[in-house]
């Protein structure tokens, strides 16, 4: 079988340079023919990674231990579920895993933009050449550099095929149900940022009239942010219920490489609104789009290449140079492509107030790629320093927290203001319409806060944003809705659905933005976390707020995959009993790791979280450590609220025209035009 | 009865000047001083919060940081200890002079720096606009209604 899988990805590698080829010459030199037959390379490329995957599947399935990944990162005695988990936990499983994944997105780009409108047809062989470049090279890193079909082979002399009898298993870590989506939801995200680089490299080699190609671009990039972003929660959601040190953010350097294009690509979204309806912004967006992927390849990059320490990486490897060269590639093209094309992007520019909607666009994308160099910046800081100072530094949470919290609150502050703000010009009675109700909720909200005893600075900030994006929110709605339920006769509620429905793309937003308010009010429960360290015999007690444990006893459990120690506490809330909580420790055989299994019970105030530290001091009690973390739960209620409003907004408007219609694209006399 | 309040405050007063029990002082500092090093093992935490099973550091940072706050008479005294022994690296964020002083400017200076980029951007299409109209107005005189007319229009397309 791992002849086959060898065999398809070599193949696929030899199709998807053909298809390079072939895309770039028929459309250089107009031959369909060419165009046609390359395209149906990209679909055979697909099928032939999807019978790599499939091969290296089977490999697991059927603990082939003579294969080097398969006793590397799977044991007889793992369950099925994780087995197949395994096919990306290690470096050359999710190189593998990411090809594929940018074959699916290639080959639906031919199939979904088969029957494209004029405007976007003759850009889909160049984004299938730019598609099938980067193919190329993660083909090329699975099939010579990093082949997940290596065989184990004794060292020495001579050196001959050989089958151990069982794997080193799969990390302890990595066997949690969030690990079995969280990867392969993050790649659909990181790779699918491949799609919206290409639309734009062939926007700017074709350069066609119109911006039909900015919507099918915004579309694809909505899909693949909704991924990235649900990836990155999954993600924090794994390291909450799994690390075991009762958060779930830490900026590690993997997180962080999964952040940044997730700030460049928000920021896309928001200024890609300015092309779309007053034509501006052109370079700016192309600039975007092009970093944004560049930076999922720097993120994979800074993950594999062993460039900063972090637990998360993947060990270090040989691949490194070969990432470092296709950014280079990637930097240049890029950048060649925007200089070559400055007639092309030429926008109209023009404003007409200050205070506009557009304004706040300029800010709101200064502000997340404030947040963006922010992030990048601590993530390498430790490298700048070592190679400037020769003095290694370190960068903890507590460093991207204090310089990152001012930069999240004016982010959230522009959230509200935003959308409130007119196209073009907002006037002062417009503005003080819009803003007095929710700025004077804010303001109450923070007076009462502080009254009933809370003092964390940030923590009062957060909240009355909250309330004041909240209440702006639901002002938008509620004035739409009001005037559509008059004019129709129906009811409010009907009128909410009938205005969402009729401009799902503004409205939509308008709940992604919703689901912002709700993270924020969960990372604002962090500054009351309280927690407690303690060993606790059978029989004893400690308190932590208003809680109390009591330890009942100790439990051993032993099964082919791991033996376990599990902790029975029973948890009195103000004297009176609410839950009994089994926090484990696990010790894996295969992989000789230990791990916890951490118990949580989740609730909308605050989750109580147990961890078992495993046998104390003396060796009769246990180790426990109890968090009491207020409101994290809203982060994932955000997380659903997201999921939702992306989908809404992805959904086509009832009864609107799908092409946004751009105010320089309306037929008013030239002089009217000048003047407006 | 009547010397009850002032055996109160006494009591309180003496409590006060002694402060609280030298182990739960320690224990304090202990904590405290371990919030402010990142354990060496990569995982991000501090060494006071580190929970890698078996990590390879956390376990010997702990003893030698307890053994620093009982050989310093303050908390900075300690983390100073650990900075001489492991070198700036040991601390959770970087040190607020030298060069890891831009550490901490770069984000906001580039913040600032972008800021003012935008607010000359903006005042730039601001000129352009208010040029091109004084240009048209010059040219032709439009009639205003009609202006209205299709600014409104405009406004409507856009919201769209």
């Amino acid at each position: 079988m791992e002849n086959v899988g060898s065999f398809a990805l070599l193949l696929a590698l030899a199709l998807a340079a053909y298809s390079l080829g072939g895309s770039a010459v028929g459309a250089w030199r107009n031959k369909p023919v060419l165009v046609k037959s390359s395209q149906r390379a990209t679909i055979a490329v697909w099928a032939l990674v999807t019978l790599g995957i499939a091969s290296l599947f089977y490999l697991l399935m059927t603990d082939q231990f003579r294969m080097s990944y398969v006793a590397a990162h799977s044991n007889r005695d793992l369950p099925l579920f994780y087995k197949a988990t395994s096919l990306w936990s290690g470096q050359e499983g999710s190189l593998l895993l990411w090809s594929w994944i940018l074959s699916t997105y290639a080959m639906l780009i031919v199939v979904i933009h088969r029957k494209a409108s004029p405007a976007v047809k003759p850009l889909i062989p160049w984004v299938n050449a730019v598609m099938m470049g980067s193919q190329c090279f993660f083909l090329w890193l699975n099939t010579i550099v990093a082949s997940p079909f290596h065989l184990l082979l004794a060292s020495g002399e001579g050196a001959v095929n050989m089958a151990v009898p069982d794997g080193k298993g799969l990390n302890p870590l990595l066997q949690h149900p969030a690990m079995v989506i969280h990867p392969p939801i993050l790649y659909i995200g990181y790779v699918g940022f491949a799609v919206p680089f290409a639309f734009a490299a062939a926007t700017l080699i074709v350069k066609p009239k119109g911006e039909e190609w900015i919507h099918v671009t915004r579309k694809w990039t909505m899909v693949t942010w909704l991924f990235l972003g649900t990836g990155i929660l999954l993600g924090a959601r794994w390291a909450y219920a799994v690390l075991g040190w009762g958060g779930y953010w830490g900026w590690d350097p993997v997180e962080n490489a999964s952040f940044m294009p997730w700030l460049t690509g928000t920021a896309f979204l928001h200024s890609v609104m300015m092309q779309e309806k007053k034509g501006m912004l052109k370079v700016w967006n192309m600039a975007l789009v092009f970093s944004t992927y560049l930076l999922c390849l720097f993120g994979t990059s800074l993950t594999r290449s062993g460039m900063v320490s972090s637990v998360h990486a993947f060990a270090r490897s040989p691949i490194a140079p070969y990432f470092t060269a296709m950014l280079a590639l990637g930097v240049t093209f890029s950048v060649g492509l925007l200089l070559m094309s400055r007639d092309y992007l030429r926008s109209e520019n023009r404003l007409e107030s200050l205070v506009s909607r557009e304004s706040s666009f300029l800010f709101n994308n200064l502000v997340l790629l404030a947040a963006c160099f922010t992030v990048l910046w601590g993530t390498l800081f430790p490298v700048i320093s070592d190679a400037v100072t020769g003095n290694k530094i370190s960068v903890g949470p507590a460093f991207f927290n204090k310089v990152n919290i001012p930069v999240g609150l004016f982010l959230l502050f522009l959230t509200g203001v935003g959308p409130l703000l007119a196209w073009r010009r907002s006037s002062l009675d417009g503005l003080r319409r819009n803003f007095l109700g929710p700025a004077i909720l804010g303001g109450v909200a923070l007076v009462g806060l502080f009254a009933a005893g809370m003092r964390s600075f940030f923590a009062l900030m957060t909240f009355m944003l909250c309330v004041f994006v909240t209440a702006t929110i639901v002002q938008e709605f509620y004035k739409g809705a009001s005037v559509l339920a008059r004019k129709r006769g129906i009811s409010l509620l009907a009128g909410v659905r009938d205005l969402t429905l009729s401009n799902t793309r503004r409205y939509g937003g308008y709940v992604v933005h919703i689901a912002i308010v709700l993270m924020f009010i969960g990372f604002a429960g962090q500054a009351f976390t309280a927690e407690l360290e303690t060993e606790l015999k059978p029989g004893e007690s400690a308190t932590l707020k208003n809680y109390r444990f009591d330890l009942t006893s100790v439990t051993n459990q032993d099964n082919p995959n791991f033996a376990g120690m599990t902790a029975v506490v029973d948890v009195y809330k103000d004297g009176e009993k609410i839950a009994t909580m089994d926090p484990e420790r696990r010790f894996y055989k295969a992989s000789q790791q230990p791990t916890s299994v951490v118990n949580i019970r989740q609730r909308l105030n605050e989750d109580l979280y147990l961890v078992l530290l495993g046998p104390g001091q003396d060796r009769a009690g246990v180790g426990i450590h109890a968090y009491v973390n207020p409101l994290v739960m809203w982060l994932w209620i955000g997380g659903f609220v997201n999921i939702l409003g992306t989908l809404l907004a992805l959904k086509p408007s009832r009864g609107v025209h799908e092409t946004p219609r751009r105010a320089a694209a309306l037929v008013v006399p030239d002089a009217v035009r000048a003047t407006l | 009865m009547k010397s009850g309040p002032a055996f109160a405050i006494l009591v309180l007063a003496a409590v006060a000047i002694a402060g609280p029990a030298p182990g739960i002082e320690t224990e304090r500092e202990y904590h405290s001083a371990g919030d402010k090093l990142i354990c060496l093992c990569g995982c991000m935490q501090s060494v006071y919060g580190c929970n890698h099973y078996g990590c390879p550091q956390s376990d010997g940072l702990r003893k030698e940081l307890r053994a620093a706050i009982a050989s310093t008479d303050s908390e900075q005294a300690a983390i100073d200890v650990m900075v001489k022994e492991y070198g700036d690296k040991i601390l959770t964020e970087p040190p607020k002079h030298g060069f890891s002083l831009s550490a901490w400017i770069m984000p906001f200076a580039a913040l600032g720096a972008g800021g003012i980029l935008v607010i000359l951007v903006l005042q730039g299409w601001r000129r352009h606009a208010l040029q091109a109209a004084a240009v048209a107005a010059e040219r032709q005189q439009v009639d205003p209604a009609l202006l209205d007319k299709y600014s409104k229009q405009i406004d409507k397309e856009i919201e769209d």
